[in-house]
C-alpha cells in the first residue's frame, strides 16, 4: 500500500518536473547571459553557461543607467499608491458598509461603476489634465490618479459588512468613537482582506507600463519598467550581456521579495480573487 | 492628506527651478558609445571659458529617434519642451510645420561667421526647405555595403558587387545552408527601400519628392520601387538573404557573428563594426541598377533644432551651441569617433592631408558615395509630414512580401493608399492650422 | 445624525473624488473627444461628429486589430488555463518537493510583463537565441519568431503564458483545496477511475474557480501592453497590433487623439459587454461558493 502511494507520488513528481524546469529555464538563461562578455553572447552555437563568472556587465550596466534610481522610483510610486488605496478604501468601505446616510446608494453605485471603466479610456484626457496641472514627469502624476480603487472599496465593503453589529454597539458603549472602532477592531478583523488589497495594489502599481510610459520624461523619473525599456534602446549597439545584467538587477528585488513573502502573496491573491 | 500630497508635489516642483546660469536642455537619441562621445563634445562646450558659469548644456537621452519625436510632441502639448532637440532626418517636414521651432536660417542670416559654405552640398540640400536651412545637420550618414573579406576569399569572389545583379549572384555563391551561412542581410527598415529607389534616380513622392511643393502622394509601385522589392524578396526566396526582422541590431549581430557575409547598413557604425568583427571587414558603395540615370544615396542621420518656446537669450545661447557643434573641432571629433561623416568639406580635406583615409579607407566609402550623388531631387530625399507613418506602412508591406503572404504589388499598393490617406489628412490639418494662425494674427 | 452624515461623506470622499476626477470624468471626456479631430502638433479640436467611428468601422486595419486581439485572448487564456489546471491537479496529488514546484511555477508571476518580455526577446533572437538552437538540435528549423507575421502573435502569447500561468495555478490550487476528500474516497470506492472522478467530482466543484480564472485571464489578455511594446511593437505587418496597442499608437505616436478616443470608447463597450456576458454565464453555471 505504501509503495503504491510512493509510486504515485513519484509519478506526479516526474510529471511536474518538465514544466517546472521549463518555467525556470528563461531565468537561468538570463542569468547565464548576464555573465557573458563581448562576442560570447552572440557566439553560435550558443552555450548556456558563461565562460566565467565575470561581473563586468553588472558594473557596466550600473555605469550606463541609474538602475537604483529606477528601482527607487518604482518603490516610491508603488508604496504610495498602495498606501493611498488601502487608506481610502478602508474609510469609504466602512462608511458605505456600516453608516446610514442620504446618498449612500448613489455613492456606492458610482464607485462600483468606475470598476468597469478600462484604464485605456482615461489615459488621453488624464494626460491633458495633468499637463495643465504641470504634473507631467512628477511623482504626483504617477501616483495621484490611482489614489483610490473601486475594487478596493468593494473588497473591504464585503468584509466590513460581515462584522456583527453587536460588536460595534458594544464598542460604542465603551465610549470608543467610530474611527477607533474602525481602526482598532474592524481593520484587524479584516486583516486578510486588507493584506490582499495591499498585495494586489502593489503588484498592479509595480507592473504599470502604459501610464508611466506617457507621463514620465526624464531618466530620473522613470520606473523600473520604463527605465529598462529605455536602457535597451540606449544600449542596443552595446551588448546584450549588459542589458541582461540590468534586467537581472531590476527583477531580483521582486523575485526576492516574492520568495520571502510567498505565503502572504498567495493568500492575498486568492482571498482577493475569490471575494472579488 | 491632500496637504501632504501638495507638499510632496511642491518639493518635486521646486527641485526643478533652474540655477542662475542658463541651463539648456538638449534632448538626443545617441545610444551607447555615441552617447558617450556626444557627452564629451558637450562637456567641451560647457568647459569653454566663454561658457563656464554662464551657459550649461544638459543632455537628456529620450530613446530611439521614433520615441524621441513622440516624447517631444507630448512634451510640447504639455508646454515642457527642451531648448534643443535632435530629430531624425525624416522628421524634418513635421518639425518645420510644427510651429514649435525657430528655423536655423533666421540666425544664419544675421551671422556672417556661420560656416554655411563649408557644409557639404548634399547634406545642406537634404535639410533645406524652400532654400532655407531649418536645422543643423549634425550626424550624417549613408548606407554602405560591408562585407566579410575572409568569406569573399573563401568563395573566390574578387571584388564587392556594384550592381543589383552582382549582389544577387554573390549572395547566392556565399550562401551555404549546411553551415547556416547566408549571403547578405540588412535590417527590415524602410530606409533601405528608399535608398535603393534613390540610387536608381527615382522619386519616392510627387512634386519632386516634396521639394518643389508640398508632397501629396508617394509612389511605392514605380519601376524603381518594384526593382528594389524584387531584389530584396528574390534573395529571401532563394535563401541567400537572412531576414532577421526590424531594428538595426539584429542584422549587425548576424553579420558580426559571421552568419551573413554581407551587410547593408549605415556608415555610422563603421568603426564599431570593424572593432567588433573577428574577420576582415571591407566596405563598398551601395550597389545600383547599373543604368546611367542620375541618382545617388540620400543622406541620412539627424539634425539639431532650436525650439521656439523659450526666452530670446536662451534661444541665442542655443544657437551659439549649435555653432559650436558645427565647428571644425566638434565635427572632426564626431566623425573620427563614430563613422558619421563630417558635415564640413574642410574637415574632410584636412583629414585627407593627414592620411587619415589612407589608414581608414572604410570611413571614406560613404563620403565618396555622397559626393558622387547627382544634385537631383531623387538624391535629396523626400519631404513628408507623415514620414514615420509612411515607413510603418512600407515596413508592414515588406514584412508581408518577404514572408510570401502577399504579392509585392498588392502589399505596396495597400501601403501607398494608407500612406496617402495619412498624408492628405496631415496636409489638411496643417493647412487649417496655418489659416487659423494667419487669421488670428490679422485680428485687431 | 447631522454629524454622522458629515462623517460618512468625509470618509467616502477621499475614495470618491479621485475616482470621479481620474476615472469618471476622463471617461466622459473621451466620449466627447471621440467626436473631434485634433491637429498633430496642437490640442485644438474640431467637431467631426461620428466621423471617427465611421473611419474605424471602415478601416480594415482596425478589424485586423480586433482579430489579433481575439486570437491573442484565445492563444493566451486557453493554454494558460489548461496548463495551470494540469499543474494544479498534479500539485494537489502531493508530489515530492511540493514547495519547490510551487515556487518554480509562481516565480514568473512576480516579474512584470515588460521584464518578462526582455527575457524572451533574447530567447527568440534570430542569430543566437537559444530557442531556435534547441529546436535545431531536435531537427526543427525554428521560424523567425518575432519577425514572421505568422509566428509573432504566438510568440508573444508564449511569453505571456509563461508569465501568467502561475497566477492561475494559485487560484486553482485554492479551489482544489475546497474539494472534500470524502467525495473522492466515496467515488473511488464506487470504482470510479481518476479521469471519471476528475470529470464528475473535481471539475464541477472547481467550476466557479475556473470561471473566475477564465474571466481574469481574458481581461488580462485584452489589456496586454508591456510585452507587445517590448517584443514586437505591434509588428510584423500589424499582426500583434491589438486594440489596446493600436489605441496607444494612434494616441501617442500618430497623435490622433480624437480617433484614439473613439477606440477607447469602443474598447469600453467591448469590456462592458464581456463583463455582462460573464456575469450571465456565472449565474447559469455556478452553483457553489
Amino acid at each position: 500500500m505504501a509503495s503504491a502511494e510512493s509510486r504515485r507520488r513519484a509519478a506526479v513528481t516526474a510529471f511536474l518536473l518538465i514544466p517546472a524546469l521549463l518555467q525556470l529555464f528563461p531565468l537561468f538563461y538570463l542569468l547565464g547571459l548576464s555573465f557573458k562578455i563581448g562576442g560570447e553572447v552572440m557566439a553560435y552555437p550558443p552555450r548556456l553557461l558563461p565562460r566565467a563568472l565575470d561581473w563586468t556587465n553588472y558594473s557596466l550596466a550600473l555605469k550606463a543607467a541609474p538602475l537604483w534610481r529606477f528601482l527607487l522610483n518604482s518603490v516610491i510610486v508603488s508604496t504610495a499608491i498602495t498606501a493611498l488605496q488601502v487608506l481610502t478604501s478602508i474609510l469609504a468601505a466602512y462608511a458605505l458598509a456600516r453608516l446610514e446616510f442620504a446618498g449612500r446608494g448613489l455613492a456606492f453605485g458610482f464607485i462600483m461603476a468606475t470598476m468597469l471603466v478600462p484604464g485605456e479610456i482615461t489615459i488621453i484626457p488624464n494626460y491633458f489634465a495633468l499637463a495643465r496641472l504641470g504634473w507631467i514627469d512628477t511623482y504626483a502624476g504617477l501616483v495621484v490618479p490611482f489614489a483610490s480603487s473601486g475594487f478596493g472599496v468593494f473588497l473591504l465593503y464585503q468584509f466590513f459588512r460581515t462584522i456583527p453589529k453587536e460588536l460595534e454597539e458594544a464598542a460604542m458603549l465603551d465610549g470608543a468613537s467610530r474611527l477607533r472602532f474602525l481602526f482598532q477592531i474592524a481593520v484587524p478583523l479584516s486583516a486578510p482582506a486588507v493584506t490582499a488589497l495591499a498585495v494586489y495594489a502593489f503588484v498592479n502599481a509595480w507592473n504599470m507600463y502604459l501610464w508611466p510610459l506617457v507621463i514620465t520624461q526624464s531618466t530620473s523619473m522613470q520606473t523600473a519598467q520604463i527605465g529598462l525599456g529605455m536602457f535597451r534602446s540606449q544600449n542596443e549597439s552595446m551588448n546584450w550581456g549588459v542589458i541582461m545584467a540590468a534586467t537581472a538587477m531590476l527583477i531580483s528585488p521582486t523575485i526576492l521579495l516574492f520568495v520571502a513573502a510567498q505565503r502572504q502573496f498567495v493568500r492575498g491573491l486568492t482571498t482577493s480573487g475569490l471575494k472579488g | 492628506m491632500g496637504r501632504l500630497l501638495l507638499a510632496v508635489a511642491l518639493i518635486f516642483l521646486s527641485g526643478r527651478a533652474a540655477a542662475a546660469p542658463i541651463a539648456l536642455q538638449f534632448w538626443h537619441s545617441m545610444s551607447g558609445e555615441k552617447g558617450e562621445l556626444l557627452a564629451s563634445v558637450v562637456d567641451r562646450f560647457n568647459a569653454a571659458p566663454e561658457n563656464a558659469g554662464k551657459v550649461r548644456v544638459e543632455l537628456q537621452f529620450i530613446g530611439t529617434y521614433e520615441e524621441g519625436l513622440n516624447k517631444l510632441r507630448t512634451a510640447l502639448l504639455a508646454g515642457r519642451g527642451p531648448h534643443l532637440v535632435q530629430i531624425t532626418d525624416i522628421g524634418t517636414q513635421a518639425m518645420a510645420d510644427s510651429g514649435a521651432i525657430v528655423p536655423l536660417q533666421d540666425y544664419i542670416d544675421r551671422d556672417p561667421s556661420f560656416p554655411i559654405r563649408e557644409i557639404l552640398l548634399p547634406i545642406r540640400r537634404y535639410y533645406e526647405i524652400g532654400g532655407r536651412l531649418y536645422s543643423l545637420p549634425f550626424a550624417s550618414s549613408g548606407p554602405i555595403l560591408y562585407y566579410n573579406a575572409d568569406a569573399f576569399a573563401a568563395a573566390a569572389i574578387k571584388s564587392a558587387p556594384r550592381t543589383f545583379a552582382q549582389l544577387r549572384d554573390d549572395a547566392r555563391r556565399l550562401t551555404d545552408p549546411a553551415r547556416r551561412l547566408t549571403g547578405v542581410t540588412w535590417p527590415l527598415h524602410s530606409w533601405f527601400f528608399e535608398e535603393l529607389i534613390a540610387r536608381q534616380g527615382a522619386l519616392l513622392a510627387d512634386h519632386e519628392n516634396g521639394r518643389a511643393d508640398r508632397a501629396t502622394s508617394v509612389d511605392l509601385v514605380s519601376p524603381a520601387a518594384r526593382a528594389a522589392v524584387a531584389l530584396w524578396a528574390g534573395m529571401v526566396q532563394d535563401g541567400s538573404f537572412a531576414n532577421v526582422g526590424r531594428g538595426w541590431d539584429p542584422a549587425e549581430q548576424n553579420f558580426l557573428s559571421g552568419r551573413s557575409a554581407m551587410l547593408l547598413t549605415s556608415t555610422s557604425d563603421v568603426f564599431e563594426i570593424q572593432k567588433k568583427a573577428s574577420f576582415r571587414v571591407r566596405t563598398a558603395p551601395l550597389p545600383g541598377d547599373g543604368s546611367n540615370v542620375p541618382g545617388g544615396t540620400i543622406v541620412g542621420g539627424n539634425s539639431l533644432w532650436i525650439l521656439k518656446d523659450k526666452p530670446a537669450d536662451e534661444r541665442a545661447a542655443a544657437y551659439r551651441f549649435l555653432k559650436f557643434m558645427a565647428s571644425k573641432e566638434s565635427q572632426r571629433a564626431w566623425h573620427v569617433g563614430t563613422g558619421y561623416f563630417p558635415i564640413r568639406a574642410d574637415v574632410i580635406a584636412n583629414l585627407e592631408k593627414e592620411g587619415f583615409y589612407a589608414r581608414n579607407p572604410a570611413a571614406k566609402t560613404a563620403i565618396d558615395q555622397l559626393r558622387a550623388a547627382a544634385d537631383v531631387p531623387a538624391a535629396r530625399g523626400a519631404l513628408l509630414g507623415t514620414f514615420a507613418q509612411t515607413r510603418e506602412y512600407i515596413e508592414s508591406a515588406l514584412e508581408l512580401i518577404l514572408a510570401g503572404y502577399q504579392t509585392p504589388d498588392a502589399a505596396m499598393a495597400w501601403a501607398q493608399s494608407r500612406a496617402d490617406d495619412a498624408l492628405s489628412r496631415y496636409n489638411r490639418a496643417v493647412a487649417a492650422e496655418s489659416s487659423q494662425a494667419a487669421s488670428g494674427s490679422k485680428g485687431p | 445624525m447631522r454629524s454622522s452624515r458629515a462623517l460618512a461623506w468625509a470618509l467616502v470622499l477621499p475614495a470618491l473624488l479621485p475616482l470621479a476626477l481620474f476615472v469618471a470624468l476622463p471617461a466622459l471626456q473621451s466620449l466627447w473627444l471621440s467626436l473631434h479631430e485634433t491637429a498633430p502638433f496642437s490640442s485644438r479640436a474640431v467637431w467631426v461628429g461620428l466621423e471617427n467611428y465611421r473611419l474605424l468601422a471602415a478601416s480594415p486595419e482596425y478589424w485586423l486589430c480586433a482579430r489579433a486581439t481575439a486570437l491573442f485572448a484565445v492563444e493566451t487564456a486557453l493554454p494558460s488555463i489548461l496548463l495551470a489546471l494540469a499543474v494544479a491537479l498534479a500539485l494537489d496529488e502531493g508530489p515530492y518537493g511540493r514547495d519547490f514546484f510551487r515556487t518554480a511555477f509562481l516565480l514568473p508571476v512576480s516579474i512584470s510583463s515588460a521584464m518578462a518580455a526582455m527575457l524572451w526577446l533574447f530567447l527568440y533572437n534570430p542569430t543566437a537565441g537559444y530557442l531556435n538552437y534547441a529546436l535545431g538540435r531536435v531537427g526543427i528549423v525554428g521560424p523567425n519568431w518575432l519577425g514572421d507575421p505568422r509566428w509573432a502573435l504566438p510568440a508573444v502569447a508564449i511569453a505571456t503564458v509563461w508569465k501568467e500561468m502561475g497566477f492561475n495555478v494559485i487560484f486553482l490550487l485554492a479551489g482544489l483545496s475546497g474539494v472534500p476528500r470524502e467525495l473522492h474516497e466515496a467515488a473511488a470506492l464506487d470504482g470510479a477511475g481518476y479521469l471519471s472522478r476528475l470529470r464528475h467530482v473535481t471539475l464541477p466543484i472547481l467550476s466557479p474557480t475556473l470561471l473566475f480564472v477564465a474571466v481574469v485571464s481574458t481581461i488580462n489578455s485584452l489589456q496586454s501592453f508591456g510585452q507587445i511594446y517590448i517584443l514586437t511593437d505591434g509588428g510584423p505587418a500589424g499582426r500583434t497590433d491589438t486594440l489596446v496597442f493600436n489605441l496607444y499608437r494612434d494616441a501617442f505616436v500618430n497623435f490622433r487623439s480624437g480617433y484614439a478616443s473613439a477606440q477607447a470608447v469602443v474598447l469600453f463597450v467591448l469590456i462592458l459587454g464581456a463583463t455582462a456576458l460573464q456575469f450571465r454565464l456565472a449565474r447559469k453555471s455556478v452553483h457553489y461558493g
